[in-house]
C-alpha cells in the first residue's frame, strides 16, 4: 500500500488550508495572465480595424470634398435662391394695397355708364370710394351688391346725398379682410 | 530583498509569490485597460463624425449634382426679383413699359429710397401719376405684381374725370445685399421645400426688364474734329 511521505522540513510546510488557497491564487494568476493577453490582443486588433476604417473614412471624405469644391459655384446660387426666397417671403408679409383694389374691382365693373367715380382711396387696409350715381336702380344694385358680398371685413356707407340734377352721391369706406 | 523575504514566514513567502503575478495582472489590467479603451473610444468617436461628414457630404454631392440646372436658371431670377443695389430705375423703366402697354400715361415720378428694414430689405419708394381709362389703369395697377424686381402697390388715390381716371399711386421696391460668406464645406444643405418651389416659380414668372446696350464709338471712330472749326 503507497504511503504519502512529507519529506520537507518541518518548518517549510504550509497547512492544508493554506495550501489549497495558495493553489487557487496560482490558478487564478494564470487565468488572469491568459485573460488578460486575450483582453490585450483584441483591443489591439480593434483598434488596429478601426484606425484601418478611419483612414478608408476619411479618404473617402476627402474625395467627397474635392468634388462638393467643384460644385461650389450651384451651392453659390442655391444659397443666394434660398436668401433671395426668404427675402421675397419676407415682402409678402408687406401692407399691400393690390387684394383691395381686386376686392373693389367687381362691384365699379357692374356699374352703368351714367355713374362715375369722384374719389377713391386704396390703402392696404381700406378702401375709401364717393361716387354720383344717376339713377335709382345703380344705386340700389350698387348697395345690394355689397350687402351679398363677404370680401370686405366692415362696409360702412358715410354719406348718402340725392341731387335732382346730378342723382345720388354716397361715400363708402369698407375696411379689408 | 531575498533576505527580508528569507526572514518572513513561509506562509506568507508563498502567499506573496502565488500572489504576485495576480497582482501584476490586475495592474496591467487596469492600466493597459484605462489606456487602450481610451483610445478606442476616441478612435470610435473619430469614426462615428467621420461617418456623420460623410453622409452629409454625399447628400450635399447628390444634391448639388441633381439641383444645379433648377438652380442656375431660378438665381437668375431670383436676383433680377430681389436684386443688390437700389432698383429705382429698373422698377421706373418696367412702371413705363406695362404703362404703354395698357394704354396708360406715367408722369410726375419721384423716387427716394429708405432705410433698411430688421429682415436686412432696403426699400425704395417711387410716386407717380397715371392717366388714362379706368379699366386700363385697373389693369396697368394689376400688372405691377407682375413685374420684376418685386413691387408693392402702397397707395392708389384715384380721380375720374370725364370718364378719365387720373391716379396718385405709390409703390414699393425692395432689394438687399447678396449672401457674402459661404458655409463650410461640411454643413450641410437642404433641398428647396415645396413652398420655396412655389415662389421660385413665381419669380420666373415675372416680367424681366429689357435693357438696350448702346454701343460705343471704336476708338479709330472718333471724330478728331469734333467743333466742327
Amino acid at each position: 500500500m503507497p504511503v504519502n511521505l512529507n519529506l520537507l522540513p518541518s518548518e517549510l510546510s504550509v497547512s492544508k488550508n493554506l495550501n489549497s488557497f495558495l493553489k487557487t491564487l496560482r490558478a487564478l494568476g494564470v487565468i488572469g495572465v491568459a485573460a488578460f493577453l486575450v483582453f490585450a490582443l483584441g483591443l489591439g486588433v480593434f483598434f488596429i480595424v478601426s484606425t484601418i476604417s478611419l483612414n478608408g473614412i476619411n479618404a473617402n471624405v476627402t474625395k467627397l470634398r474635392s468634388q462638393v469644391s467643384a460644385l461650389q459655384k450651384s451651392e453659390q446660387q442655391i444659397i443666394l435662391l434660398k436668401d433671395r426666397i426668404a427675402k421675397i417671403a419676407s415682402i409678402k408679409t408687406m401692407p399691400n394695397s393690390l387684394p383691395g383694389l381686386t376686392a373693389i374691382k367687381p362691384f365699379l365693373s357692374d356699374l352703368s355708364d351714367n355713374s362715375s367715380i369722384n374719389e377713391m382711396s386704396i390703402s392696404p387696409t381700406a378702401i375709401t370710394l364717393s361716387e354720383n350715381i344717376k339713377t335709382k336702380a345703380d344705386i340700389s344694385s350698387f348697395i345690394k351688391s355689397f350687402q351679398s358680398s363677404d370680401v370686405f371685413k366692415s362696409v360702412s356707407l358715410t354719406s348718402f346725398n340725392f341731387n335732382p340734377s346730378n342723382g345720388y352721391s354716397v361715400e363708402i369706406s369698407a375696411v379689408i379682410k | 530583498m531575498k533576505k527580508l523575504l528569507d526572514g518572513l514566514p513561509e506562509s506568507f513567502r508563498r502567499t506573496i509569490s502565488a500572489g504576485i503575478p495576480l497582482v501584476v495582472v490586475l495592474v496591467l489590467f487596469i492600466s493597459v485597460g484605462k489606456f487602450g479603451v481610451s483610445k478606442v473610444i476616441d478612435i470610435r468617436s473619430q469614426i462615428k463624425s467621420a461617418q456623420f461628414t460623410e453622409s452629409v457630404l454625399a447628400q450635399k454631392l447628390n444634391l448639388l449634382k441633381n439641383i444645379s440646372s433648377v438652380v442656375s436658371v431660378g438665381a437668375v431670377s431670383a436676383a433680377s426679383a430681389v436684386p443688390d443695389s437700389d432698383p429705382s430705375l429698373t422698377v421706373i423703366l418696367q412702371l413705363k413699359t406695362l404703362a404703354m402697354q395698357n394704354g396708360v400715361v406715367v408722369s410726375a415720378i419721384k423716387s427716394s429710397s429708405g432705410m433698411e428694414s430688421s429682415s436686412g430689405l432696403n426699400q425704395a419708394a417711387i410716386s407717380f401719376t397715371a392717366d388714362g381709362v379706368r379699366s386700363q389703369l385697373f389693369d396697368f395697377l394689376t400688372g405691377i405684381a407682375k413685374i420684376a424686381p418685386v413691387t408693392i402697390v402702397d397707395k392708389i388715390q384715384m380721380n375720374e374725370t370725364f370718364g378719365s381716371e387720373e391716379a396718385d399711386i405709390g409703390v414699393k421696391s425692395y432689394w438687399a445685399g447678396f449672401p457674402k460668406t459661404m458655409p463650410s464645406v461640411d454643413s450641410p444643405i437642404s433641398d428647396l421645400s415645396q413652398s420655396e418651389k412655389e415662389t421660385l416659380s413665381e419669380m420666373s414668372g415675372l416680367i424681366q426688364p429689357t435693357f438696350t446696350l448702346l454701343s460705343l464709338p471704336k476708338s479709330s471712330e472718333v471724330n478728331p474734329n469734333p467743333f466742327g472749326q
